[in-house]
């Protein structure tokens, strides 16, 4: 089977800075991926490009077995979805108008079908927004706002689910539960999910492998596993952390007295 | 807060929409009562009430609605595209360009007919160059083409000047009212109501992925629609609303920016259904607007785009307050 997202010597650039330099990765079916790095490393320029927005010289990106250049907006709609890291509200639309909107991609017909409120619906009370459906987006807070791009997320229903540092507005509890919903939708047999996190523990519980951006042009991949140890963490935020063991793995902290 | 069905809302502008134009109608020099209106309007019996409906109310009358149509729709439009409700085709410049367009038309001499597409060649060009000049490597923020917009429409009013310091004394007084936002001239209603028509069905077939744009370029393009192509249509669709109605009526401000504003405070946020009830609506504001300026101090009449003037600002100050966005 064709991996869901392949980079065959990807470079991206900002400016005249080159952030990643040659990057070859696979990425399969089933799969959680974590892009980690420090501020400025590319992280979000490789989510957009990915996605189609930044634009990639051809042959560098394929997507489901097919050049990224060659998929049509509506086709790369469907097979791949982006939670930018900040989105827009809209003009006093509402949290289910903001939802609907999901279904964009997949839809032949004018008007809105029962079906697709169904859905929009289910999603809202998945992220735990359905008593907020009618309520102006613009009055959202910015946790919520986020939780309703999540809810539009699940209605798009894309393959490759990225998301730019989707928990940086919500609190723990939220954090928690978000993961465990995006891994339900997105870590299953036909999909795949990348998400770009600041919180090391937490990227490195949820993903099975991990994506470290230098943003000098080094870069490594692998199983978390493989790749996650407090050396290559220290020498990735150029900052020395303190490595612990927990029961599952171990989990990286601060020496607040060095 | 709730919002009201979709078809208690198509029911009420249609409702406006009834009402401003049987108003209009019976109001004037010789007040004339609805009854008599219809019957007039449905059989032709020669009498001077009958002539005064079919030939000076009506074709006024329609084409004041037909231009705050298009005026309010091409506002609709332009606040999707920049994602800010305080888009609008006076405020960005555009109305500017086509009125500059014309005047320098009228100078130059040109017949007429061809002011039309004069005021669309305006038109275009100053959106196409505040889009350009607004142009950043990310997706432009609102507010970097609102403020070029301005500018932009600054620099139109001093072209206006300019022309009209040049233009001989003869030709002033007619220049200058057009350019305040006169309806007296408009006669014609039929190919403004076909460009209403038009632009009401292209915005339609737009809308769905209008409902998308509303979260910006970037988000419209991950939702599967072509953002630089949906782009150039709404730049032209609003150019082509806003030059018929420059053309026939003048510089009328404020309709397009409000409009889609209370469309909205009723509670219709969704382009399918708010792009039709600003154009219905638009058209009742327009209608009844010009209804005031011809009969508050008669037997003079004010320019219309003067009193939409002293009625927006103070509600576009209004609705200032209550973006919190901004």
């Amino acid at each position: 089977m064709s991996a869901l997202i392949e980079a065959h010597a990807l470079t991206l650039a900002r400016g005249e800075r080159c952030l990643v330099r040659d990057l070859d990765f696979r990425m399969d079916a089933g799969e959680c991926w974590a892009v980690l790095g420090p501020n400025g490393s590319g992280k979000t320029t490789l989510l957009k490009a990915l996605a189609g927005l930044v634009p990639v010289p051809p042959g560098h990106l394929e997507l489901g077995g097919q050049a990224l250049e060659r998929i049509g907006v509506r086709e790369r709609a469907r097979s791949i979805g982006l939670v930018l890291q900040q989105g827009h509200p809209g003009l006093h639309n509402t949290a289910l108008e903001l939802v609907m909107s999901g279904h964009h991609p997949h839809r032949r017909h004018w008007w809105d079908t029962p079906e697709e409120y169904q859905d929009a619906h289910r999603a809202l009370r998945e992220v735990g927004l359905d008593t907020l459906a009618q309520q102006d987006t613009q009055t959202l807070s910015g946790g919520e706002l986020r939780r309703a791009e999540i809810a539009r997320l699940l209605v798009q229903s894309p393959a490759i689910a990225l998301l730019d540092e989707p928990f940086n507005h919500l609190d723990i509890g939220q954090q928690v539960s978000m993961i465990r919903l995006l891994r339900r939708h997105f870590v299953r047999r036909d999909k795949g999910l990348l998400l770009v996190s600041h919180d090391l523990n937490l990227a490195t519980q949820v993903a099975s492998h991990c994506l470290l951006l230098h943003g000098d042009g080094r870069w490594s991949a692998g199983p978390t596993s493989e790749v996650a140890a407090g050396a290559a963490f220290g020498e990735l935020f150029q900052f020395p952390l303190v490595e612990y063991r927990g029961a599952k793995g171990p989990y990286w902290g601060i020496d607040w007295e060095g | 807060m709730r919002r009201a069905r979709p078809e208690k809302l198509a029911l009420l502008a249609l409702l406006l929409s009834l009402a401003s134009l049987l108003i209009s109608l019976s109001t004037g020099s010789t007040d004339i009562p609805f009854v008599e209106v219809l019957s007039c309007l449905v059989n032709d019996d020669g009498s001077t009430h009958d002539r005064i409906i079919d030939q000076l109310r009506l074709p006024r009358t329609v084409s004041a609605f037909a231009v705050g149509g298009m005026l309010a729709l091409a506002g609709a439009l332009m606040q999707v595209l920049l994602r800010n409700p305080l888009g609008d085709p006076y405020v960005l410049g555009v109305s500017g360009g086509a009125s500059s367009a014309v005047l320098a038309g009228m100078l130059l001499g040109i017949p007429a007919f061809w002011l039309s597409p004069v005021a669309f060649i305006g038109a275009l060009a100053s959106t196409l160059m505040v889009f350009s000049l607004a142009r950043s490597r990310t997706d432009p923020g609102s507010t970097r083409l609102l403020l070029t917009g301005i500018i932009m429409a600054a620099g139109w009013s001093a072209i206006i000047s300019l022309t009209l310091s040049l233009s001989p004394a003869m030709q002033l007084p007619g220049m200058l009212f057009w350019l305040m936002g006169d309806l007296s001239d408009a006669l014609n209603p039929a190919p403004l109501l076909a460009v209403l028509a038009a632009g009401l069905a292209a915005s339609l077939w737009l809308a769905p992925q209008l409902n998308v744009a509303l979260y910006g370029l970037e988000q419209a393009s991950l939702l599967g629609v072509n953002p630089m192509r949906l782009r150039m249509q709404l730049f032209f669709l609003a150019s082509l609303l806003t030059a018929a109605a420059v053309a026939v009526a003048g510089a009328i401000g404020f309709v397009g920016l409000i409009t889609p504003h209370l469309v909205r405070l009723l509670g219709a946020t969704d382009q399918r259904q708010l792009l039709p009830l600003a154009a219905l609506c638009g058209g009742s504001l327009l209608t009844l607007a010009d209804t005031a300026a011809r009969t508050m101090i008669a037997p003079m009449q004010l320019p219309v785009g003067v009193l939409t003037a002293v009625i927006g600002v103070p509600v576009f100050l209004l609705l200032l307050q209550r973006e919190k966005n901004l």
